[in-house]
């Protein structure tokens, strides 16, 4: 009788990770501003906004969000999550005479207060007791600025990504 | 039972979930406006003026209407003298913005008398700005379609009663923002 019940418990899948999805829910906001030559806006993953050598004009500021979802796929003992993320290569834009980079990437994520393109960051969502467990970050950018000629809109992709390490 | 039981220990131990991963490509938006330049076109000019024994004042519409109460008379009949006026700037920016003129409530000119002392000093309020682009909207401008535009600036000098004949020079601090 020991057998079969070996082979039951052998046949049923462990709890697995179904999915992963991260989704970018809120954009990095700078608002607008003017510059004579050169200057720099800092949006912290908090939503501090500091201006250097920049003429606050208008418009919302914040830090971009995003959100890990996981479907762990049952089970119902609570787990810890290791997750890497990662932000890819985030080049400077150029629009016109206007000319835009992003550095210096803050996070809220605990234990995680730098984000540096191309370099993975190990985050560790522990106690997640429901089948999806979720997690919020923001992330926040200095914009370097410098302007020749006119004004401009100035979109820069963030590209990140993460990928679950371990399930514990 | 015992193998049983080691099986169950085996089935609770870490699960590696092994290169799940998901990307998102979140953006960074900002607006670069060109920025306001205003530049000094013409003084805000009160003209030559007689003061009596009474107080008075001159005011001068943004729109440069010009009108004289209590104890102060036009120096000059019209033509003889240099005309008053408002002050004038020309504002460059962002085209089709607006933008707002900010000024203070109330300057101080100072004088310095005919005979070289210095003059009592004379109060300018009721400061009062007219852009082109919106004569009726008080400090209120929108550039056109190119970035530029241009206001006016009057105000009203009070005059004491008896002050001696001297010239007078203010400085009028205007700022210009985005609206």
């Amino acid at each position: 009788m020991l057998a079969p019940i070996a082979l039951t418990l052998l046949a049923t899948p462990p709890a697995r990770a179904d999915n992963l999805v991260l989704t970018a829910n809120q954009q990095l906001r700078y608002g607008s501003f003017a510059v004579p030559g050169t200057g720099s806006r800092t949006v912290s993953a908090t939503g501090l906004v500091t201006d250097s050598g920049v003429l606050p004009v208008s418009g919302p500021t914040g830090p971009a969000q995003f959100t890990l979802a996981f479907d762990r796929g049952g089970g119902s003992n609570p787990v810890t999550l290791v997750i890497q993320v990662l932000l890819g290569s985030v080049g400077p834009v150029s629009q016109g005479g206007v000319t835009g980079a992003l550095s210096a990437f803050t996070t809220d994520l605990p234990g995680v207060p730098l984000l540096v393109p191309g370099q993975a960051a190990i985050l560790s969502l522990p106690s997640c007791a429901t089948r999806i467990c979720t997690r919020s970050f923001r992330v926040g950018a200095r914009l370097d600025v410098t302007r020749a000629s006119g004004g401009a809109a100035l979109t820069i992709p963030l590209p990140v990504s993460a990928t679950v390490l371990a399930v514990l | 039972m015992k193998r049983a039981v080691l099986l169950l220990a085996a089935t609770g131990s870490p699960a590696i979930a092994g290169g799940l991963s998901s990307s998102a490509i979140g953006t960074a938006q900002a607006e670069v406006a060109v920025p306001l330049v205003a530049t000094r076109e013409a003084d805000l000019d009160f003209g030559a003026i007689f003061a009596t024994t009474a107080p008075g004042t001159v005011i001068l519409g943004a729109d440069g209407t010009a009108s004289y109460t209590g104890g102060v008379r036009p120096a000059c009949v019209p033509g003889a003298c240099g005309p008053l006026h408002p002050a004038a700037f020309a504002v460059a920016g962002e085209g089709g913005r607006a933008y707002l003129v900010t000024l203070p409530t109330a300057i101080t000119a100072t004088g310095t008398t005919t005979a070289g002392s210095p003059a009592p000093p004379l109060a300018v309020a009721e400061l009062t700005v007219r852009t082109a682009s919106r004569p009726a909207a008080g400090p209120g401008g929108q550039l056109d379609a190119t970035g530029h535009d241009r206001f006016e600036v009057g105000g009203t000098l009070h005059v004491p009663a008896g002050i001696p004949a001297a010239g007078y020079r203010a400085i009028i601090p205007v700022m210009v923002t985005y609206g």
